[in-house]
């Protein structure tokens, strides 16, 4: 029985011919070959017996057999191959060698083989299909036989067939394993389970195979050929991963996205990369930003929040780019456009709360470092760059900051002069001219009144009172409806007096006094205490009264002083019906109706010596918001006008298409066609404009 | 008088002629208006344009319900002209009418009611 030559590996062939032990080295000594004495007998029936196993075997396949039975035998028959070689080495070597047209042993052998056996249609495909077979019962979890698969390609490679026959199959049976496979685990994913949690799996899966397959490549490991290893891994990625990407990313990806779940994002944005569907993965990023914002900025049931809610989805979805998407520059630009989108989708609104935001922080006074309040400004700044509706923001930050300086709300100089700076460098000094200006005038104010308290000739004019005024510089300021009030004598006076000796040094311009801002501190004299009562000017004067009338009706209050109606009610409100009772209304109750009686209310008791009641200044009602951006749309129609004139005077005559387009481009904040056409009607009304009489469609300025 | 009543057929034959009409229309204006207004009342306007538009304007009741309901001002003389041209340009269905040109917005909001009214979708250009 022949053995196959792997029992003889590494060793020398044994030479079955009379060659007597090798002398040990040193004398070259002369080989002589003698012919057997007596011929080896092979069996008889050697050709036979072989013949017949040869043709078992095949039969074997034929019949499909156990397949590594049959396998294993038409494997022996191949090794065989290298045993007949090893046998007439000699003989390959030298008569083979030297006659040209005679094949070496091996190749004759491997030649009959590949001709006899292998060549026969249906030994090839059987053979392959048995591999193949016992490679899926592998990817099934079985387990098989790596020698004998081993050999058996490598057998396929010597005999060349391995590229030319068995890949291409392997390859198809590969793609119809996985499609199949994929298309289970993908189509079986809806189910009680989070979309994220199932992506995330099926992922972890796909990388699995992966490497598996890869595996199967490696040399000594396992026994595909190393040169199928790029076809395959190109297979499995399509089967598994690229034919699915839409599905996985609508399961899958806005779940991950909302757990934060940065490690399974990373391994997607890694294998979608893999097969061109990065792309896709972007645009689902950017849906899924939009759609998150968009909720979150348009539910105003969250407007006390939304600024911090923003900041805090910006930096998780920060960590999430730098994280699980390597900081793709893509993935970053769609970051910032999705961003701008929907901050935009609700008009004015996000501007006017990132101002109040900002405010609430340059207000607040303990337990804020001056470090943190640095962070957070940068953060809104970061917001402020998205939006485009910045005059928004402009208008409510100066009404805020008007507030803070007057009534000397602000924490800290430095943080203010920190954003105004940092406002500056965003948006240019046009933009943060006015609010320098508001600081300048507040220092200014300080030194005048530095002048005013030691020039003793008006000081004694005024008596009791003590005057602290600030003289503001109508342009940097909000404007601020003027209000009609009586004021008691000694501050009628004291207005008076100083306004004389501002006059003095200034006596080209013009001093409006604007109450609605004033505030006084009264000093009052209870039975138990004496109090100093914080107070706006409107409350002190409605106050006064009751220094000659203990109680007074509505009426009487309002023909005294002359406050508006609405603003006596707010005053009066805030002095009667809070927590603080400086006076007592008759009937109780939180509102205020002008049949209503006021008393002076004498047995007011309060722990501290100091008493904030002019809180109401601070606050803003609902109107005053309504009122500020108002304002803005209609210095924005002055401004469309301006722009619509100024373009007009150059070019005299324009259609209607390059009209719009050019402001467009001119104009800093978002209007649309219709609200321009509308100004345009209004120009032609006022005769700035007219059509031209051919042409319905062409402007024309009149000069 | 006779004279003058012979006249008048002639007359109705040629405001039935483009280019004698438009004159005709554009002046209707300043002569409807008060000495100093700069605008036509309403309902001036609509009296004038029963007068002038009939044969010529299918939409005109729908227009003037429009106004009625939905504009209720006095009528600028952008608009009078204007609508003149958009008689004479507009389909039928204002199938080929550009929202987005040079149109007064009241005429734009006529047109969205008028499409509305009639059923009528608008065309996207290809």
């Amino acid at each position: 029985m022949l053995q196959t030559s792997s029992a003889n590996k590494g060793k020398a062939p044994a030479l079955p011919t009379g060659i007597s032990g090798l002398r040990p080295a040193g004398t070259p000594k002369k080989l002589v070959i003698k012919a057997f004495k007596v011929k080896p007998k092979l069996p008889e029936t050697y050709e036979s017996d072989t013949w017949d196993k040869l043709k078992r075997a095949v039969h074997a396949i034929h019949d499909r057999r156990p397949v590594p039975d049959s396998l294993e035998e038409l494997y022996k028959i191949f090794a065989a191959q290298i045993m007949i070689r090893s046998i007439f080495l000699y003989l390959d070597r030298t008569y083979v060698l030297q006659t040209a047209s005679l094949k070496s042993l091996w190749d004759m052998g491997i030649e009959l083989f590949r001709s006899n056996i292998m060549d026969d249609t249906d030994v090839r495909r059987k053979t392959i299909e048995g591999i193949l077979d016992e490679i899926e019962r592998e990817r099934n979890g079985d387990q098989v036989s790596r020698e004998l698969l081993r050999s058996l390609l490598r057998m396929f490679l010597d005999l060349s067939i391995y590229l030319s026959g068995f890949d291409p199959a392997f390859r198809d049976r590969t793609e119809r394993y996985y499609r199949a496979e994929s298309d289970r685990l993908v189509g079986g994913m809806d189910g009680g389970v989070s979309g994220g949690t199932v992506v995330a799996r099926y992922v972890l899966h796909v990388e699995a195979r992966l490497g598996e397959e890869v595996e199967r490549c490696t040399p000594g490991v396992g026994y595909l050929d190393l040169g199928s290893k790029k076809g395959l891994v190109a297979v499995v990625e399509t089967e598994l991963v690229k034919r699915h990407v839409r599905v996985l990313l609508d399961k899958g990806f806005a779940p991950l996205m909302d757990e934060n779940r940065m490690e399974d994002l990373a391994r997607m944005f890694d294998l979608f990369g893999r097969v061109g569907g990065r792309d896709e993965m972007r645009h689902k990023f950017a849906e899924y930003i939009k759609k998150t914002g968009t909720a979150l900025i348009m539910d105003s049931s969250r407007d006390a929040t939304m600024v911090e809610d923003l900041l805090k989805f910006k930096s998780r979805l920060d960590e999430i780019l730098a994280k699980s998407f390597c900081s793709n520059e893509g993935f970053a630009n769609s970051l910032k456009e999705s961003f701008e989108h929907f901050i935009n989708s609700r008009k004015n609104k996000p501007a006017e709360l990132i101002a109040k935001f900002v405010d609430s922080k340059l207000k607040s006074g303990k337990g804020v470092s001056e470090r943190e309040i640095e962070g957070l400004l940068d953060q809104c700044l970061v917001l402020f760059r998205f939006i485009q509706g910045k005059d928004v923001f402009e208008a409510f930050y100066k009404k805020d900051l008007a507030k803070r300086l007057l009534l000397s709300k602000s924490a800290s100089v430095d943080a203010e002069k920190s954003m105004l700076s940092k406002l500056k460098t965003e948006c240019g000094s046009g933009f943060t001219s006015k609010l320098e200006g508001m600081f300048k005038d507040m220092e200014v104010s300080k030194d005048f009144m530095m002048g005013f308290k030691q020039s003793t000739k008006f000081v004694e004019r005024l008596g009791s009172v003590e005057l602290n005024a600030n003289i503001l510089t109508a342009g940097y300021w909000p404007t601020y409806p003027p209000q009609e009030v009586i004021l008691p004598f000694e501050l009628a006076n004291a207005q008076e007096v100083f306004k004389e000796f501002y006059m003095q040094k200034h006596s080209g311009r013009r001093l409006t006094w604007m109450n609605s801002l004033g505030s006084c501190v009264l000093k009052a004299e209870y039975p138990k205490a004496k109090k100093e009562l914080s107070v706006s000017l409107f409350q002190a004067v409605v106050l006064l009264l009751f220094n000659d009338s203990r109680s007074l009706t509505y009426t009487e209050i309002r023909e005294q002083t002359s406050i508006e109606a609405r603003e006596l009610e707010r005053t009066l409100q805030s002095l009667a019906c809070g927590k603080l009772k400086i006076l007592h209304k008759h009937p109780k109750g939180r509102d205020v109706a002008t049949t209503d009686t006021f008393e002076y209310n004498d047995a007011f008791e309060y722990a501290l010596t100091r008493i904030k009641v002019n809180a109401i200044q601070l606050k803003e009602t609902a109107e005053e918001n309504k009122g500020t951006t108002e304002r803005v749309f209609q210095d924005r129609q002055y401004q469309v006008d301006a722009a619509i004139v100024r373009i007009m005077k150059m070019r005299k005559r324009l259609s209607h298409a390059v009209l719009l387009s050019e402001l467009f481009e001119h104009l800093k904040f978002p209007i649309q066609a219709p609200d321009l056409k509308k100004r345009i009607e209004s120009l032609i009304d006022r005769e700035y404009l007219e059509r031209d009489a051919k042409d319905a469609t062409v402007y024309v300025y009149l000069a | 008088m006779e004279k003058m009543r012979a006249v008048i057929p002639r007359l109705r034959e040629e405001l039935k002629d483009d280019s004698t009409f438009k004159p005709v229309y554009m002046f209707t204006f300043n002569f409807a208006r008060q000495e100093n207004q700069k605008s036509l009342a309403l309902e001036t306007a609509i009296a004038f344009w029963q007068l002038l538009l009939t044969d010529r304007f299918k939409h005109l009741d729908m227009w003037i319900e429009f106004l009625r309901e939905n504009h209720g001002k006095a009528i600028s003389r952008d608009t009078w002209n204007l609508l003149l041209d958009f008689i004479q340009t507009s389909g039928e269905n204002f199938t080929n009418y550009d929202s987005e040109g040079a149109w007064p917005v009241l005429i734009d909001s006529f047109v969205e009611y008028a499409r509305e009214e009639l059923g009528v979708a608008e065309t996207t250009e290809s």
